[in-house]
């Protein structure tokens, strides 16, 4: 599947990056699709391990309150 | 440091990546590439914010000297940053002061000011101390700056104490605000007046 381009993952961009060369955007779009998929990887790694420090009596709580 | 770089610098801190990889961004004009970067900011901050808001929300369940070990041990700075945002400001303080400096000095980095304001606010001047401290020793001038864009005065004074005159010029090129240079310079002690240039101070 194609990577989305810069304007897929922010909308309409200013001016001055719209006209940038388009190996220049793809270079942007590369470094903000590697910033967000850091962030997923650290919030899909969290969830679950966050769990094992809940005392077991809350856990159903928290499980139900984050939806996991 | 110009303008420009200054821009760079704060985008590519905001994307964890070198500032010499967006070298050709110096013919973008000023404000696009302001306004880009808040794009990017607006991006990474409201990207998952729905699990985010969940989490904030599960955390009132949960005594604060064990989510302050959590933060540290499971959600790390990056998800910290983006949870502080969402926590009731008074939780948010109470947590943030049982965490070690070098920890909060990394979740500093990952903070949108902005976001969480309440907060940083609320802390005690101790821990803004210790923080600013361990901000300066990393040399992080965007970090400070961006808290120097959104603190309030006493803040900052508590703060200052620590920053190098050599660092002021920089902080004072990395401000968001121009206002806020002026007001940087209102703080400052007399004998520390010309640490930042003329053209900066205005």
């Amino acid at each position: 599947m194609a990577e989305r381009t810069l304007a897929e993952q922010l909308g309409s961009l200013p001016e001055g990056i719209e006209a940038l060369a388009e190996e220049h955007k793809r270079n942007l779009a590369d470094a903000v699709r590697d910033a967000r998929r850091r962030q997923a990887a650290a919030l899909a790694g969290a969830g679950d391990e966050a769990l094992r420090f809940v005392p077991a009596l809350l856990r159903p709580a928290i499980r139900k309150a984050v939806r996991l | 440091m110009t303008p420009h770089d200054a821009e760079i610098l704060k985008l590519a801190s905001a994307l964890k990546v070198p500032p010499q990889r967006f070298g050709y961004l110096r013919q973008v004009p000023l404000e696009d590439l302001r306004r880009f970067r808040e794009q990017v900011t607006g991006v990474l901050f409201d990207a998952h914010l729905g699990v985010l808001q969940r989490m904030a929300a599960a955390s009132k369940l949960l005594p604060s000297p064990l989510l302050a070990r959590m933060a540290q041990l499971v959600f790390g700075p990056l998800l910290s940053a983006r949870i502080a945002g969402l926590v009731d400001p008074a939780r948010g303080v109470d947590i943030a002061r049982r965490l070690p400096p070098a920890f909060l000095a990394d979740v500093a980095a990952e903070l949108d000011p902005r976001r969480a304001s309440g907060i940083t606010a609320g802390l005690p001047e101790r821990v803004v101390s210790a923080v600013a401290e361990e901000l300066v020793r990393r040399e992080d001038w965007v970090t400070v700056a961006r808290f120097v864009d959104h603190l309030p005065g006493s803040t900052i004074v508590a703060s200052l104490e620590f920053i190098p005159d050599a660092a002021l010029s920089h902080i004072a090129a990395l401000l968001d605000d121009p206002a806020r240079i002026a007001y940087l310079v209102s703080l400052l002690p007399d004998d520390h007046l010309g640490a930042i240039p003329g053209d900066l101070a205005g």
